[in-house]
């Protein structure tokens, strides 16, 4: 076809210059995925020490607080990611960066209006807005509705733009999408070892998956925000409540989920760095994608659970859905991770401690998460504290360690050095020990029944955020340690055998 | 499943991951072997590790499906209407235990939740409050007092004050 | 054949499918069956726009100019896809027309923009497109009307006490413990709402009720959907009590 031949010059590639632009890029996103990061964690704090009863302020602003936390949070994480996701990319097909300044600015804009729709205009329908809260008996003006609506609206088209760049290099890298999803591969392996062809590289299964179901989250989410915004502009248009929650919640949870999916392929690529062996595609690998490809997408039925009006197929589907998405998880991805760490000689920097302690976190909070899924369980679960405690497990033992990981086994080979053992155990300590009292807390919260967005808990809600603060605190020194070591490490002159 | 027993469940495999993870990891750390022998035993680890996960995800599913609380409960037994609203509930001041009851949850605004908290204090049923639809949950009660019902669906500046009750008798 | 003159006439057939339906004279459609014509007339004009993007001859240079043609595109077709029965522009022929002609100009965008700027993208681009009008069918300025009604006729506990019109402020207690407590705090001390003890001598009876029918936010306004204009009279007078 004549579309492939203009990529023909795809294949050529990339010359120092080329990855020094990319590993620009990557820096952007990722140092302002992690400063969104840092500026969302001081609202947590405050929010927790609000429940705690250590500070009080008027509810309207605690729920515009978590309203900035939710949304900011999971933009910050997947900023992050697809940065790196990006670069990665660049490394084996030419890409133009322009596009990726482009879904920059997207989301920064997109930013601003999040932000101005909280300051001042303390917009309050967290991330969830379902119909028809953001437009009835609201406290906040009607314009922050609208243009959190667009807010929201602009991140979703920043993400579009960066899967169909990703989508458009990587069918013309590898040849389609049979070739591009490793289908050509499993099925005729052989035929591949015989003409010395290379399957999709792991991280490129994660850079495919990312830019098919973002493409196929957002398209759920536009249609919901977009119908929102024609009835925020007409409010006498009609909205179905069910559909809104259907459609947000399959936007909410894809782009969420996949911010894990993004910061893995961090793993893929630092974990051989720092193992010194090497990780390749296999016919397991391959297929654990497919499987997190589908299941991504439809086990969004899990938060419908309590909505006994939805049709019960559906509810069947979202527990077999969310059970199988372990799969991939715990037999394919951290398996093989744990299999590359055993018995290497891997020296626990600071890098290789994160990205092992990810897979740790995205267990447990999997696991977490998978009895929650169950809907005996759920009945008594649902909307209760025990969910932040499940998706916190994942994104700030899992999604951020990953990132941070990646870049500290970055730096540390930038630079060749390597953190001191006092300062690693002091990382170390304060990040987990900190985490673990903010995590157990929520989970003992939830399983005593307190319920989550709650700006006054019921008992014991109040005493285990008290614990959950102290952790939060002992948390944001360690984040803040690491920060400052990240700069010195930064900093430092550019070892000469230069890896990553 | 009560929410102290699904806590202890968690902390057992979760205990159990981290103690099997670290141990993978530093378990002859001092003794670094070839990447080709390691993974030729992994991957036959591997084969059992997939089945059993298998296994174990079918028999957590089939355990759960007579449990689930839909479908053909919602016929039997006496039907009371829920009127969820920000920020109160319209619901009937006695309920009489040892019965099979229907709730009929609807909203007259935005979505609520309607969580069924027990003498104790413990979360026993919960169902979403929707405008334009109801859900229909079944319980019986056996336990007689003062239950509290509180709002588990985000709607509003007053979310956390939204609480109503009734009696069993 | 050439594959242009086979992408001629699905363009043909597109533009006249497009139009038929605005001049269907009398005929009410409703809201669903209508979002499944403008799927089918994206249907048909992005598959026209992958048949013209076949046979184009390849952009040249930077293409991010199509990569944001289609990525916009679908989001201004979702627009478009404005319920019929709220839709201003249903009501005028000529407009309804160039309505869907818009759609079909939006469907070919999606898909040639697309394809111009990589092989795929405009499949991808055209499928999310079309998900998005199924789902808008699915209920976008339509919603459940029988159990709204449900919903609305249920009693409320306060509706059901409510009888005579003189002002009852023993009735109102209730109500307020019900609807107001939550914010002014059981006796009326305050919370997130301010303290309402006194408050007779900051707005008298009328201006109470007034109030109460038209409240500033954040206080809500609960009539009258909630309260009852009996409702209103009796919580007002109930907080002329506080003291
Ligand atoms: C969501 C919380 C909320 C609820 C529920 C609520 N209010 Fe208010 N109310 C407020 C707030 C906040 C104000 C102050 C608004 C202002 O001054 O702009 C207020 C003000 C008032 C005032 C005027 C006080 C003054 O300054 O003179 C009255 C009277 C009042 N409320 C009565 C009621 C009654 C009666 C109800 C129940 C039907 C009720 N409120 C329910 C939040 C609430
Ligand atoms: C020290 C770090 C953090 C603190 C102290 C913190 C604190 C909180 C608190 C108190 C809540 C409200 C819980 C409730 O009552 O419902 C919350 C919700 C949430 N947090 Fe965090 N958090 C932190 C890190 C993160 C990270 C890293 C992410 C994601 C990457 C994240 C994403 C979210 C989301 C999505 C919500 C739900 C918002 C909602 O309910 O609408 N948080 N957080
Ligand atoms: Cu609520």
């Amino acid at each position: 076809m004549s579309a492939i031949s203009i990529e023909a010059d795809a294949f050529a590639p990339a010359t120092a210059a080329d990855l020094r632009v990319a590993r620009r890029i990557m820096w952007t996103y990722i140092s302002t995925g992690l400063a969104i990061f840092f500026l969302m964690m001081l609202l947590g704090i405050a929010m927790r020490a609000e429940q705690a009863g250590w500070v009080t302020f008027d509810p309207g602003w605690f729920y515009a607080l978590l309203s900035l936390h939710g949304v900011g949070m999971i933009t910050a994480m997947a900023i992050a990611g697809l940065g790196t996701l990006w670069y990665l990319v660049r490394r084996e097909t030419p890409l133009d960066p322009r596009i990726a300044y482009l879904a920059y600015g997207f989301f920064v804009a997109g930013a601003l209006c999040v932000i101005i729709a909280v300051f001042p205009g303390k917009f309050g329908s967290l991330w969830t807005m379902l119909y028809p809260l953001p437009f009835v008996g609201t406290y906040w003006p009607s314009w922050a509705t609208g243009v959190w609506l667009v807010g929201n609206a602009l991140v979703m088209t920043g993400f579009m733009v960066w899967c169909a760049q990703i989508l458009g290099a990587l069918i013309a890298r590898f040849g389609g999408i049979l070739g591009m999803l490793g289908i050509g591969y499993v099925f005729n392996i052989r035929g591949y070892e015989e003409a010395h062809r290379e399957p999709p590289s792991p991280q490129m299964f994660a850079a495919a998956i990312t830019a098919i179901d973002g493409i196929i989250g957002s398209t759920f989410g536009l249609a919901a925000g977009i119908g929102m915004l024609v009835h925020w502009i007409d409010p006498s248009v009609a909205i179905d409540p069910l559909w809104a929650k259907n459609l947000i919640y399959q936007f909410g949870h894809t782009f969420a989920n996949l911010t894990m999916y993004m910061a893995v392929a961090g793993v893929y690529v630092g974990l051989p760095l720092c193992t010194k062996r090497e990780y390749h595609t296999s016919k397991p690998l391959a297929i654990a994608w497919w499987g997190t490809l589908l299941f991504v997408i439809i086990a969004y039925f899990h938060h419908l659970y309590m909505d006994f009006a939805q049709a019960e197929t559906v509810q069947f589907i979202g527990e077999i859905a969310s059970y199988l998405a372990a799969i991939p998880v715990v037999v394919v991805t951290v398996f093989s991770g744990a299999m590359l760490v055993h018995r290497s000689g891997m020296r626990w920097s600071l890098g290789s401690m994160f990205l092992y302690a990810g897979m740790i976190g995205w267990v447990v909070g999997g696991t977490a998460a998978v009895l929650d899924a169950t809907i005996p369980i759920n009945l008594d679960l649902h909307n209760t504290l025990w969910v932040p405690g499940h998706f916190h497990t994942y994104l700030l033992q899992g999604v951020l360690l990953f990132t941070m990981g990646w870049v500290f086994v970055t730096l540390e080979q930038r630079s060749a050095t390597i953190t001191s053992l006092a300062m690693r155990w002091l990382i170390g300590g304060t990040i987990f020990g900190g985490a673990a009292m903010f995590l157990l807390s929520f989970y003992i919260a939830g399983a005593n029944g307190v319920p989550r967005r709650y700006a006054v808990e019921p008992a014991p809600g109040p005493e285990l955020a008290t614990v959950a603060t102290i952790g939060a605190l002992i948390l944001l020194a360690g984040i803040i340690i690491a920060a400052i070591e990240a700069l010195r490490l930064a900093r430092l002159p550019k070892a000469q055998e230069a890896a990553a | 499943m009560s929410g102290l027993l699904v806590l202890e469940l968690f902390l057992a495999i979760a205990s159990a991951a981290v103690i099997v993870m670290l141990a993978v990891a530093l378990y002859g750390s001092n003794r670094p072997a070839p990447q080709s022998e390691v993974s030729a035993k992994g991957y036959a680890i591997r084969r059992y590790w997939f089945w059993t996960i298998l296994i174990v995800a079918a028999i957590g599913f089939a355990i759960s499906i007579p449990r689930f609380p839909y479908g053909s409960a919602q016929t039997i037994g006496k039907h009371y209407t829920i009127v969820a609203q920000q920020y109160s509930f319209a619901a009937p001041p006695t309920i009489p235990a040892d019965r099979p009851v229907v709730f009929d949850v609807t909203s007259r605004d935005v979505n609520h939740g309607f969580a069924i908290y027990d003498p104790d204090g413990k979360l026993v049923a919960q169902v979403q409050a929707m405008p334009d639809y109801i859900n229909h949950l079944p319980f019986t009660f056996h336990t007689r007092g003062h239950y509290t019902v509180r709002c588990l669906e985000y709607c509003g500046i007053a979310h956390a004050a939204m609480q109503g009750g009734f009696d069993v008798r | 054949m050439k594959s242009r003159t086979v992408a001629y006439i699905v363009l043909a057939v597109t533009i006249v499918f497009a139009i038929a339906p605005t001049y269907r004279g009398q005929i009410e459609l409703p809201v669903r069956v209508h979002h499944l014509l403008h799927a089918m007339v994206l249907v048909l004009a992005a598959f026209t726009g992958l048949l013209f993007a076949r046979s184009a001859a390849p952009a040249k240079g930077s293409r991010a100019f199509w990569l944001i043609v289609t990525i916009v595109a679908p989001m201004l077709a979702m627009f478009l896809m404005w319920p019929s029965n709220y839709s201003p522009l249903d009501r005028l022929p000529a407009a309804h027309t160039a309505e869907h002609l818009g759609l079909a100009l939006l469907g070919f965008l999606t898909a040639y923009a697309g394809q111009q700027y990589a092989t795929g993208v405009g499949v991808a681009m055209s499928l999310s497109l079309w998900a998005m009008a199924f789902l808008a069918a699915w209920g976008f300025g339509v919603s459940p009307p029988l159990q709204v009604q449900t919903a609305a006729a249920a009693p409320t506990a306060a509706a059901a006490a409510n009888a005579g019109t003189a002002p009852d402020p023993h009735h109102g207690q209730a109500v307020f413990s019900q609807n107001c407590a939550s914010c002014h705090g059981a006796q009326g001390q305050g919370g997130m709402g301010p303290r309402l003890i006194g408050e007779s001598s900051r707005k008298d009876l009328m201006q109470a009720e007034a109030w109460i029918e038209n409240p500033q936010p954040p206080m809500p306004k609960l009539y009258p959907g909630t309260l009852s204009a009996q409702d209103v009279r009796d919580v007002a007078a109930y907080v002329e009590t506080l003291k």
